[in-house]
């Protein structure tokens, strides 16, 4: 019996010596540590920029940008590249001065950035200076065609109105429909389908917003962003609010379930969303994560990135390599220069956010008469 | 079969359908050709070859196996001391070891997600006084996961302890053998099994662990949990269903090479004192 025992220790101490020969192997070298969503950027490129350079790329998993923002907060997180969410992650955390201003020498690359996305991207608080403005896209409504043709014959589907008019959701409700799960994905957007005026961000127009997305309060069978591709595809819900990337990735698997996913982008109330590209003032392999930049935003590889995951880079000259099956779907890819002008940038403004998130929580649970309500009344 | 009566049955099947209905299904789709988990088209294998190309899984369970590795081991080696120590004490002798048992289980009652903001409060602390450790690597995880795995090693061990003899640690002890011997050659040899189930369970609760190691986790250690969850954002693909089934295949072949030697050994003592 003892013999076992001592074997037992010996496997055990053979085991660290494994394990931590393996951890020393990894900290040599030079390395840029990438801290991103999961499914973005394929491998392959990571790979590829190891070959050309020698710097090894670590790359880990958020799946929200709260972690991501924790990280950033609390003292030396290790990170040289991070991708935040523009509005309102980095452009809060911009003013927290939590990101490192670009060596744009080493960037040469960055010149291919430009257009009305980055012009927009500035306009609402952005700067390319500290942040590069590298994916983006648009949240609007994808629906299953052969479901709502059915549900709401001759209707065509080009602006909020078949969700906000009770008549029309009512008769959605049994087949399934989903908001998103964050505030900031749906009230700009009924913000301006109330024609409201531009500029006020004051409480009371939100408080507008509530109390109309009150009366479709009963109608909204699910709040979800992440499951909205498996949602649509296996029939839990007919019609969705979310990110064109997400609905162009349903588009794609459809044809094997049968089904029929279209995508709308409401030509005057369309959000416009931006993720950005960003190098904290901590990190510790600056220069590689500048080089590692400056790789991203060669048109090649950006590119590839938008043949892989769907997800739209800001790069006008990435365009022509981009696969037709994207470019062509009009709404998913948009590229009329009016259309993007007129898109919305969320709600920027700190003050309110705590407010809005409590609203916007109690919202979701369905207790009636949300906070910010009940303050009006008084 | 025949003395189960036919309700005892029923709730037999309802149980165990319980159980493990979850992983059948999880089984079985990843034999579907559809690009999402959950939906079926038909037969296909070729999301047990995109495991084989998904880098970042392959990478996060190595990852995750380093560090489930380090920390049973760190959590077995603590914990099997902690328990020698309080139980091997005469009764009656120390009062405040009663009081120590209970501190030492204290991390089992108290949620994972204090315990996982608490270690990194730490860390923080530690890094901003000494300048250690630079970054978060696999150590400070592994130290989050020992935490809160001592526990649960603890009440393995101590629990086979008690049921020891405690006589024959005395009477080495009046033989004139040091503590550290009674412990290397009685303690130890006797717990041996406790020690190894203990080891096995540090190592479970390590690799299935989300919470802790999302506050811990820095450059490079994204574990396996962490890479699953945050896969769901893009619409979880089966890979990960196939990747399950490949885990659940390896785990039952382990089991039942384990099960059919304890039955191998069993009949050989049996076989032994027939003889005797």
């Amino acid at each position: 019996m003892s013999k076992k025992v001592v074997g037992f220790f010996l496997f055990i101490t053979l085991l660290i010596v494994i394990l931590q020969w393996k951890v020393k192997d990894d900290y040599s070298g030079e390395v840029v540590n990438v801290y991103g969503w999961y499914g973005i950027i394929p491998r392959e490129i990571f790979n590829d920029f190891e070959k050309e350079t020698g710097i090894k790329v670590r790359y880990d998993f958020y799946d929200n940008n709260e972690m991501l923002e924790a990280k950033l907060l609390s003292t030396n997180n290790g990170y040289d590249i991070v991708f935040p969410s523009f509005i309102p992650y980095a452009s809060r955390q911009l003013l927290m001065g939590i990101y490192s201003k670009l060596n744009r020498k080493l960037i040469p690359n960055i010149k291919n950035i430009d257009g009305i996305i980055t012009s927009k991207f500035g306009a609402n608080g952005g700067d390319v200076q500290f942040l590069v403005p590298l994916f983006w896209g648009t949240i609007g409504i994808a629906y299953n065609k052969k479901v709502v043709s059915q549900l709401l014959p001759g209707e065509t589907i080009d602006s909020y109105d078949v969700l906000f008019d009770l008549s029309k959701i009512s008769k959605l409700f049994p087949y399934g429909v989903s908001f998103p799960e964050e505030y900031i994905d749906i009230l700009p957007q009924t913000r301006k389908f109330l024609q409201l005026k531009h500029g006020g961000e004051s409480v009371t127009d939100f408080q507008e917003c509530f109390r109309f997305l009150e009366k479709v309060r009963p109608y909204i069978t699910k709040f979800s962003s992440t499951t909205m591709i498996s949602d649509l595809l296996s029939g839990d819900v007919c019609i969705a609010i979310g990110a064109s990337d997400n609905a162009y990735r349903a588009m794609r698997s459809s044809k094997a379930v049968d089904k029929d996913i279209q995508y709308t982008l409401p030509k005057k109330t369309g959000i416009l969303w931006i993720d950005c590209l960003g190098v904290p003032k901590k990190a510790p392999n600056k220069r590689n994560a500048y080089l590692l930049i400056n790789y991203l935003l060669s048109p090649e590889v950006a590119a590839k990135i938008t043949n892989h995951s769907g997800i739209l880079v800001n790069l006008p000259a990435a365009l022509p390599l981009i696969n037709a099956e994207i470019v062509t779907k009009k709404d998913i890819c948009q590229s009329d220069p009016e259309v993007l002008e007129g898109l919305t940038m969320g709600c920027a403004r700190a003050e309110n956010t705590r407010e809005l998130i409590k609203a916007w929580s109690q919202y979701k649970t369905n207790t009636h008469h949300t906070s910010i309500n009940k303050e009006a009344s008084k | 079969m025949s003395s189960l009566s036919r309700t005892t049955f029923a709730s037999l099947i309802f149980g165990f359908s319980f159980l493990y209905l979850p992983l059948i299904f999880t089984a079985i789709f990843a034999f579907s050709d559809a690009e999402l988990a959950g939906v079926w088209t038909h037969f296909s294998l070729k999301w047990f070859k995109a495991i084989l190309n998904d880098e970042d899984l392959l990478i996060a369970t190595f990852t995750s196996i380093r560090i489930a590795g380090i920390s049973a081991t760190v959590s077995i080696i603590l914990g099997t001391l902690a328990a020698a120590a309080t139980m091997n004490t005469p009764r009656g002798k120390y009062d405040g070891y009663n009081f120590l048992k209970r501190i030492i289980l204290l991390p089992i009652m108290i949620p994972e997600i204090i315990t996982g903001f608490s270690i990194l409060m730490l860390f923080m602390v530690i890094e901003s006084m000494f300048g250690w450790p630079k970054e978060r690597g696999i150590l400070v995880v592994a130290a989050g996961h020992s935490v809160a795995s001592v526990a649960y090693v603890y009440a393995t061990v101590s629990s086979s302890l008690a049921s020891l003899d405690q006589s024959m640690g005395e009477s080495a002890i009046n033989l004139g053998a040091k503590p550290i011997h009674v412990f290397f050659h009685i303690t130890v040899p006797l717990s041996w099994r406790a020690i190894v189930s203990g080891w096995f369970l540090a190592f479970i609760l390590s690799f299935d662990d989300l919470v802790i190691a999302s506050f811990l986790t820095g450059p490079g250690t994204s574990t396996l949990p962490i890479v699953i969850f945050s896969n769901i954002r893009v619409g979880v693909t089966p890979t990960i269903n196939a990747f399950v089934t490949v885990f659940v295949v390896i785990t039952i072949i382990l089991a039942s090479i384990v099960y059919f030697r304890t039955l191998c050994l069993k009949g050989r003592r049996k076989g032994r004192s027939a003889t005797r």
